[in-house]
């Protein structure tokens, strides 16, 4: 049954006056961006910026982010159908809970949202969506009584932290949740061995290691890797790298290998002559590390890091652990 | 079994270029390719079985995904094009959908691709589920039938409740996690809480009907056989057209939530801009970078 | 006048260019290498319609007609050209004539494995001492009882090493010669005495198997005559006069992957601190191939409409091929000086296209013959009868 059915059963009032607060889903502590975000849009309304967790222990830390109030509850999606939130932030790895929780509150909902500003008069929530991998964006306006985002905590700032800040913990009575009559929970049955297919990894890859002559020998090679292996990105090489038996032809990056388009193309001692450089014109972003500061891959890099490889990815690694 | 599946058109990407100077999309071939991802979907459903319908809302080019979709080999094609519903958001073409359900004998299962390369519509999926009143699995690898439940290979995101461990000397029967419904109300993403997200694959079960979302690249999507290519083109009737009056549509049902407001560009990419500073600065600076990705 | 394909040919392209890019352009350069093409490939390519395409759908085609036909040469050879030569030869001439002139039964006997690739075809017409001299054949075949033998060479016959059936042209009256005498015969493989021989090696096209046949007293039942007896000339030359036209959409082929490799490469390639598209003799050399591929483009459909149409298309099909292999050639020259050095690796697909791309001046009947042939229909037009 829709939520019309529902509020009139319950003799709920769907006008927007009734919806009021900024609230932030919080599952984990990764998520604790959204609260510095929260927190600045918060101030900018004058309104509480609350934060939802299902574990007590999350409530401290919410509270040093930036979180006025934080609310206990079990079941997310039941708790906040009933607290008529007037803007909820997600994480992006809950877009699935966003949109349910969307259906429920007649809610509009942005996903990946960028770029978030509330229109003071309107209160219409603004945001950005990402479209063909970031080439460009749609601008939405949210202008349900209820307006949800979800955001990527990676892309916002890291938020102040502030112990000595004080607020509510507030333990949500179940009693509270508004019901839906459900249909069965899902099932996890279990982790499974499964290695997804794939076919021509190197041109479907989203992030790509590139190795070259700069990483000097079997070592830097390791280290290369190493990095791959922990980002879980593919492993390619440019011809040197070929020639040298670290990589086969079919994870040679040039035009008379592969030519690729990743989100990210991590060129590591790489010298970046023409063959190479034109197979990585698709890639949306390019890191390039190399020790020679004229090296011409610089000239396809968003970003030029002048460094010996073996000396910088043992920093990196070390970062990723 | 009796599958449907949701598809779209996307204009395709190497008929524009985006130019981030210009703040503008210079489109040289306006050309219209099926979503990728709804392709593996298309074909996830083909493998379970022989009646698929494909369905989709629009005008000419979801006309002709649908129509790719029935030469691919789906035994069934609905379209719901109305002028209404240019503006269609995702809360629209839920109810859209919701309301065409009912009009498909029988359906048991619907897939749509996880991604959607050109719209905000990756939370139609859930969005339909919820509305459908139907359990909802995100981003499945592979799907198996099983009696009256389906089983999804996934990645798992703290959407699916794990049966709680058992504690070491309580009775087993107990051990399913609390009985008091009004505690633990059961839901389709509820929390699981204290569960650890793991970068495994796991099985998860459902039962039917379900709506599942099929993850980018998870199959090798089939082509379409030539001969039943040509005779699905020459045809004029391979494609159902529904109007959102034939849906019994209220104005109502047609208002987006969410409006579009244009497009905004990324910033121009500056090449060859160089990391400065130390060592452990300039690490900082790749790691930025690559956690942004 | 509307230029436009229609739904299903547009359709069709867009099936068969994703088929091209997905499974053959990964595998070509291996193609080459290994002279053969992946068994899995030709037989997806059979379950695709691949084989039939343009024949009807009560034949076992895919019922695409001639324009899709041109449309499906045109992807495969602009990606993989030897596999692109193997069908040509397949449907383009061996199917084409049981599907022109074979009495009902025999099409049916044959046609459906044809079409869908379960059996390979070939196109016995050439001799070592009969090219361009089409009526100069020897092969001889005798009646005797309810058979004929067949015995004599046939060379350079493309699928030879691997086709499951032949159509073969051999002199049942050498009183009459060629012209007069001679039959088409399908030959099956297995029947004693045909011995296909080594595969050639050829500049290009190394994926598309080619060889002499020997015909050593082989005996072919009299139900295998395709046509008529006497006038299988006849039926070899208008199954050539067709197959012209999707060569020449093969050719087109070959000359717009030379043009898009280069487009790609002069905004790559910056010499003298900018990209060599900026130079004014790059940029007339890519407004050259681009006119010319464009005219070629033209007059391809063109003449496959006047083909699915049913007008005469004999002068247009010769020109198709003459000038479809000439631009090739020229296009791809050009696009292989505009890549320098790297034009010339073996690494890099354009060497490859070269080699393929020169025997299609010369097989299916010469440039030469193509000459012939378009004067001989202008000429017939006022009045000359040119004797070849």
């Amino acid at each position: 049954m829709d939520l019309t059915d529902l509020s009139a059963l319950l003799g709920e009032d769907l006008a927007p006056k009734n919806y009021a607060d900024l609230w932030v889903a919080l599952p984990d502590v990764a998520a604790a961006p959204l609260l510095g975000e929260a927190r600045r849009l918060a101030d900018g309304l004058g309104c509480y910026a609350r934060a939802v967790v299902a574990d007590e222990g999350l409530s401290a830390q919410a509270i040093a982010l930036g979180a006025d109030r934080v609310h206990v509850a079990s079941d997310l999606l039941s708790f906040l159908a009933g607290a008529k939130p007037e803007f909820v932030f997600f994480p992006i790895r809950q877009n699935s809970q966003a949109a349910q929780l969307a259906q429920r509150l007649r809610a509009g909902l942005i996903t990946d949202a960028r770029g978030l500003s509330i229109d003071e008069a309107t209160r219409a929530l603004l945001g950005s969506h990402p479209v063909y991998g970031g080439e460009y964006f749609l601008d939405f306006a949210v202008t349900s009584p209820s307006k949800i985002a979800t955001l990527d905590p990676r892309l916002l700032p890291e938020p102040y932290t502030d112990s000595s800040r004080t607020g509510e913990v507030l333990t949500a009575d179940a009693s509270s949740f508004i019901l839906q009559s459900n249909p069965s929970p899902l099932r996890d049955l279990g982790p499974v061995n499964y290695t997804p297919q794939a076919w021509r990894p190197l041109t479907k890859a989203r992030v790509i290691v590139s190795a070259g002559r700069g990483v000097r020998d079997m070592e830097g090679f390791a280290l290369v890797k190493q990095l791959a292996d922990k980002l879980g990105a593919e492993l390619a090489g440019d011809q040197s790298a070929c020639d040298s038996g670290w990589v086969d032809e079919a994870h040679l990056v040039s035009v008379t290998g592969q030519e690729v388009a990743p989100d990210l193309y991590l060129a590591v001692g790489i010298l970046g002559d023409t063959y190479h450089n034109a197979a990585i014109v698709g890639a949306r972003q390019v890191i390039a590390i190399h020790p020679l500061s004229d090296a011409p891959i610089f000239k396809a890099a968003d970003l030029a890091v002048v460094a010996e490889p073996k000396e910088l990815l043992p920093k990196l690694l070390e970062q990723l652990a | 079994m009796n599958i449907l599946v949701f598809l779209r058109p996307i204009l395709d990407p190497a008929g524009f270029i985006v130019n981030r100077k210009a703040q503008k999309v210079f489109v040289n071939r306006e050309n219209y390719i099926l979503n990728p991802t709804d392709k593996n979907a298309l074909e996830a459903a083909l493998r379970l079985s022989d009646t698929v319908t494909a369905v989709s809302i629009g005008d000419a080019p979801a006309e002709d995904a649908l129509r790719q979709a029935r030469a691919i080999g789906a035994s069934r094609a609905m379209l719901v094009r109305d002028a209404a519903l240019k503006s269609a958001d995702a809360s629209v073409m839920t109810t859209v959908l919701q309301r065409l359900v009912p009009h498909l004998d029988g359906a048991d299962l619907m897939l749509l691709g996880a991604e959607v390369v050109d719209a905000d519509l990756a939370q139609l999926g859930p969005r339909l589920a919820m509305a459908l009143g139907w359990p909802f699995i995100e981003g499945a690898q592979e799907i198996f039938v099983r009696g009256h439940g389906v089983h999804a290979i996934t990645r798992p995101r703290a959407s699916v409740r794990r049966p709680a461990p058992a504690p070491p000397f309580a009775d087993r029967k107990k051990a399913r996690g609390p009985e008091d419904p009004a505690l633990a109300p059961r839901t389709r993403g509820g929390w699981s809480a204290g569960a650890r997200q793991t970068d495994g694959f796991h099985q998860i079960e459902a039962d039917l009907p379900a709506v599942i979302s099929v993850a980018r690249d998870s199959n090798k999507p089939r082509y379409s056989p030539g001969a039943r290519l040509v005779n699905v083109y020459q045809a004029n009737d391979v494609v159902e057209i529904l109007t959102a009056a034939d849906l019994g549509l209220s104005e109502a049902d047609l208002a987006p939530l969410t409006e579009r407001h244009g497009e905004s560009f990324p910033p121009e990419r500056e090449l060859g801009k160089v990391a400065e500073g130390s060592l452990d600065e300039i690490a900082g600076r790749v790691m930025d970078v690559i956690r942004k990705r | 006048m509307d230029f436009t394909f229609s739904p299903e040919h547009i359709a069709l392209r867009r099936m068969i260019h994703e088929f091209c890019e997905e499974e053959l352009r990964p595998r070509a350069r291996q193609v080459d290498r290994e002279s053969r093409q992946d068994p899995q490939v030709l037989r997806w390519m059979g379950e695709l319609g691949f084989f039939g395409l343009p024949f009807s759908q009560e034949d076992g085609g895919a019922g695409a007609g001639e324009t899709g036909y041109c449309i499906l040469m045109e992807e495969l050879n602009r990606v993989c050209p030897s596999t692109a030569t193997i069908i040509g030869a397949h449907t383009g001439i061996a199917s084409m004539s049981l599907y022109l002139d074979g009495s009902p039964d025999l099409k049916q006997r044959y046609l459906p494995d044809l079409c869908s690739g379960k059996k390979i075809a070939a196109f016995g017409l050439t001799e070592p001492n009969a090219g361009s001299d089409a009526a100069g054949i020897q092969l001889r075949a005798t009646l005797e009882g309810d058979s004929y033998y067949l015995d004599g060479q046939k060379m350079w016959i493309t699928n030879g090493p691997i086709a499951d059936v032949i159509m073969v042209l051999a002199v049942t009256d050498p009183a009459l010669g060629a012209r007069g005498g001679a039959t088409v015969f399908v030959v099956e493989k297995e029947w004693d005495g045909l011995r296909p021989g080594k595969p050639e090696h050829k500049m290009g096209l190394h994926g598309s198997p080619t060889s002499l046949i020997t015909f050593d007293e082989v005996r072919v039942p009299k139900e295998n005559v395709l046509g008529q007896v006497g006038l299988g000339f006849v039926t070899f030359m208008k199954t050539l006069d067709i197959g012209r036209v999707s060569l020449g959409a093969a050719t087109l082929g070959g000359a717009q992957a030379a043009l898009e490799a280069s487009l790609r490469w002069v905004k790559a390639r910056s010499q003298f601190g900018r990209p060599i598209a900026n130079m004014q003799s790059i940029q007339f050399m890519l407004a050259d191939m681009a006119t010319e591929i464009e005219a070629l483009r033209s007059l391809v459909y063109r003449t496959a409409w006047l083909v699915d149409s049913g007008k005469p298309f004999i002068k247009e099909a010769g020109m198709c091929k003459l000038m479809g292999s000439e631009t090739a050639s020229r296009c791809i020259d050009r696009a292989l000086q505009i890549h320098g050095a790297l034009g010339y690796s073996r690494d890099f697909p354009l060497e490859r296209g070269w080699r393929d791309a020169r025997i299609a001046e010369i097989f299916e009947g010469t440039n030469e013959i193509q000459r012939i042939v378009i004067a001989s229909e202008l000429l017939q037009e006022i009045g000359v009868r040119i004797r070849p």
